[in-house]
């Protein structure tokens, strides 16, 4: 079965040559445009990734600025007045309370005096807490020199915090008292939680000492990375765009490869960075090029289901084209080929089945003109050897011994030339179809037995000795049994012709599977390997230089024509210097 | 033909999946940071580590001295002590890990309020401080150090004074019974502890003056759960 299979798949190689240019063909489009629209793809994406990157950076960005701005312009308080006396401690109180109720990420405010002595203060919670000098404290310090005050993030209890603070001024711009608020940050930066870019994406928030203040649930929240290159580059003011090579690196959060960009908040000096893994911001990179191998794939497996089939239609009417010609070449003209494409193939097999008929009719015609002319021969022959065995019985004693000498060739070319004629005769008869066989049955033993007595006369002249053991129970044949002389007398006479002087030859009957093999013996020359093939071939004859044996090289082609058509096989064994045993087998009765 | 055809083929289908591979695997830029972190200590000590510090509570009465009535003074310490725990692991990132104990009964001192108290009320009465932890230290209060272990003495005075240092801490029981010290007492007991871990007062003598927000200044005035250390000096201690 896997033979069967493997011959099926390689076994033709015109087939293969057709799939292998097929795959090449469909395959190298695909790959060559699918590479290059991979490459084209990731250039775009890789601008889309950075332009996404940039956007969520920049919202973010606005969102601190205005969520600051917001903020701080709770604590820009200005005086209606032109005093410059601090706010009634009444009034502050009023005022505190309504910045506590009214902004719930203020866990604390206070007012300062211009000496730095805090004046009121509040807390969301309600706690108390005395009032504390903080004149050298920066909530106070800043606001002094006329600006607004914005501390580092610090971390409590509650979460990451800042303390803001501003002056109070009057119409005039003049400072009349400080106002300072704990934030707690954890409003603002909720808006970095959940942050999404694609399905993996996320964005990271760094103060300005390098501290990870978002996201707040992250594994990595409050992490220390001053000294991380990147950070530390945009907390001094840097910013990286997602398209350098450097922007793709081992992430933050967990080391996962990742295309990152990265700007500075001016607002607050804190860094925020977006970081994309790369198997997920290149998803649709790998969507890309898997589809292409889809389609390779499938185009691979279409092509080699579909080419066999295709293949097999261009190979098979050539398969039958070569059957018919080895036929035609082994002499049989009949079967013609049927190849039904409604192409040039089917016009050759029809040429080809109109060559085969003339070379039908050409063989038949030569059949017939060999069978003629031979039969024709046959006449002159007959007379002439008629006319030599009147000569040889009438002119004993009365012809001069020279004249013997002369005439003794002339018989012999007119046996040869007879037996030639008769070879040939039979050859042609079996070609044009004229060879009748008379197959009846018959005991084979005494058959064999007088080819034994007209031959020992030629043994006798060879010294060599002619042996026919009959077994004990006779075997009928089921042949022509004029034939079946024909044939032996063929064998034991070329066994005897090719024999050793003084040789033996022997005639063996055997039994085998309902056929009885007739196998004749010889200790002669034995015939070379490099001819063996050849022995059955019309006019073939063996060319070893040893035997000076004559022949028509007919024999064994009438001899082998002559068994096949009686239903038997034949064939022999040979080795060279130590004889033959040729062998033939018929159907027992 | 067949073979130039073939060669260009096979040309075409590697570099094609060359650019198949190469595109899907970009080099990753491996950025220099720093190795790890680095192990929790003492501020300005970075032989001693902070990383399991167990506290053990006494609560010292000068002999002529008592307890006053209805204080639950075990609950009142345990309650600091919670709050100390959760304040310092929360600031340290769970890389510190605070157990404590609370030695069963009032410690009766030797002497009376007089041998413990001083005049330093400037610097909390650092006197008492010494004087109590040598005391508790001859009258076998103590016990041995464990190993992997930093341990911290704190002890809470019937008497004046606030004061930390190396790994003794002391507070006035009235810091934590006193109503004007009600929203912020956690914040004074947690400000003499971190003392015990090196860090220094935030703020100016005479006077007082915050020179921090934080808890070793002016977050000492601050509800703890508003508080902070600032974070140079939580860097400083390997964090």
């Amino acid at each position: 079965m896997i033979k069967r299979f493997y011959n099926y798949v390689f076994g033709s190689p015109l087939r293969n040559r057709v799939a292998l240019f097929s795959l090449m063909l469909t395959l190298t489009p695909i790959f060559l445009l699918g590479s290059l629209s991979l490459y084209f793809i990731s250039i775009s994406h890789h601008y889309d990734v950075h332009r996404m990157e940039e956007g969520l950076l920049s919202q973010k960005i606005e969102e601190i600025k205005k969520s600051f701005a917001d903020t701080l312009g709770v604590i820009d308080l200005q005086v209606a007045f032109t005093q410059k006396s601090q706010i009634r401690l009444d009034d502050q109180e009023f005022l505190l309370e309504n910045i506590i109720a009214n902004n719930r990420a203020f866990t604390r405010v206070s007012f300062i005096d211009l000496r730095g002595m805090e004046t009121q203060k509040i807390y969301a919670s309600g706690a108390k807490t005395p009032l504390v000098d903080v004149s050298l404290l920066p909530e106070f310090t800043e606001p002094m020199l006329g600006k607004r005050y914005m501390s580092d993030v610090y971390y409590t209890e509650k979460g990451p915090a800042m303390t803001i603070a501003a002056p109070v001024h009057n119409h005039n711009g003049d400072t009349v008292q400080i106002l300072s608020a704990d934030i707690d940050l954890t409003p603002l930066l909720s808006n970095f939680e959940g942050i999404e870019l694609g399905s993996a994406g996320y964005m990271l928030v760094f103060d300005r000492q390098g501290n990870v203040i978002a996201p707040t649930r992250s594994g990595i929240f409050q992490r220390n990375f001053a000294s991380a290159e990147r950070v530390q580059s945009v907390l001094r003011g840097g910013e990286s765009t997602g398209l350098d090579a450097h922007d793709i690196y081992h992430g933050y959060l967990d080391g996962t490869p990742v295309i990152g960009a990265a700007k500075h908040d001016p607002t607050t000096g804190w860094a925020l960075l977006v970081e994309w893994p790369i198997a997920d911001a290149d998803d649709i990179i790998g969507d890309v090029r898997n589809q292409i191998f889809e389609v390779t794939l499938a185009s691979v497996l279409v092509i080699l289901l579909v080419v066999p089939l295709l293949g097999n239609r261009l190979v098979q009417p050539i398969r039958l084209l070569a059957r018919g010609a080895e036929k035609i070449g082994k002499g049989d003209f009949d079967g013609a080929i049927s190849i039904k494409t409604n192409d040039e193939l089917e016009e050759l097999g029809n040429r080809f089945n109109e060559m085969a008929k003339g070379l039908k009719r050409l063989q038949e015609l030569r059949n017939e003109f060999v069978y003629i002319v031979t039969h024709e021969l046959r006449t002159p022959i007959t007379a002439i050897r008629g006319y030599l065995e009147i000569f040889y019985d009438e002119g004993k004693g009365k012809v001069e011994p020279k004249l013997w000498e002369l005439i003794e060739p002339v018989k012999q070319s007119s046996n040869h030339l007879n037996q030639l004629v008769n070879d040939l005769l039979d050859v042609a008869s079996s070609e044009a179809g004229h060879l009748s066989l008379e197959i009846k049955d018959f005991v084979a033993e005494p058959v064999i037995a007088s080819v034994v007595h007209e031959l020992a006369a030629i043994a006798r002249e060879k010294q060599s000795a002619l042996t026919f053991v009959a077994p004990a129970e006779s075997h009928t044949l089921k042949a022509d049994e004029l034939r079946f002389k024909q044939i032996l007398n063929n064998l034991v006479s070329n066994a005897i012709k090719y024999g050793k002087q003084g040789g033996a030859v022997n005639i063996t009957l055997e039994v085998k599977g309902g056929l009885l093999v007739t196998s004749v013996k010889d200790d002669g020359i034995g015939i070379p390997v490099d001819e063996q093939q050849k022995m059955f071939q019309k006019f073939y004859r063996v060319k070893s230089s040893s035997s000076k044996a004559k022949g028509t090289g007919l024999g064994l082609f009438i001899t082998k024509d002559l068994v096949e058509k009686m239903g038997g096989t034949i064939w022999f064994t040979s080795e060279e210097g130590k004889g033959t045993v040729f062998s033939f087998s018929l159907p027992l009765a | 033909m067949y073979k130039l055809l073939s060669i260009i083929s096979v040309l075409i289908l590697v570099t094609s999946v060359y650019f198949f591979y190469a595109l899907s695997r970009p080099t990753v830029y491996t950025e220099p940071r720093s190795k790890g972190e680095k192990s929790l200590h003492r501020y300005g000590d970075s032989s001693t580590s902070v990383e399991n510090v167990h506290v053990v509570g006494f609560y010292f009465v000068p002999k002529d001295r008592k307890v006053p009535a209805g204080f639950d003074w075990r609950q009142s310490f345990e309650r600091s002590l919670v709050s100390l725990k959760s304040f310092t692991e929360q600031q340290f990132k769970g890389r510190t890990k605070i157990t404590y104990e609370i030695y069963p009964e009032p410690v009766v001192g030797n002497g009376n309020g007089q041998a413990y108290d001083s005049d330093d009320t400037d610097h909390g009465n650092p006197h008492a401080l010494v004087s109590i932890a040598n005391e508790l230290e001859s009258r076998r209060f103590l016990g041995d150090d464990k190993k992997n272990e930093y341990r911290v003495v704190y002890i809470l005075y019937e008497g004046v004074g606030a004061a930390g240092s190396d790994n003794v801490a002391l507070l006035s029981r009235k810091f934590l019974t006193n109503s004007e010290y009600g929203d912020y007492k956690e914040s004074l007991f947690a400000h003499e502890f971190f003392h015990t871990l090196g860090l220094l007062d935030n703020y100016t003598l005479p006077g007082a003056l915050a020179t921090s927000t934080d808890l070793m200044g002016y977050g000492r005035f601050v509800p703890i759960e508003n508080s902070h250390i600032d974070y140079r000096w939580i860097n400083a201690m390997g964090n």
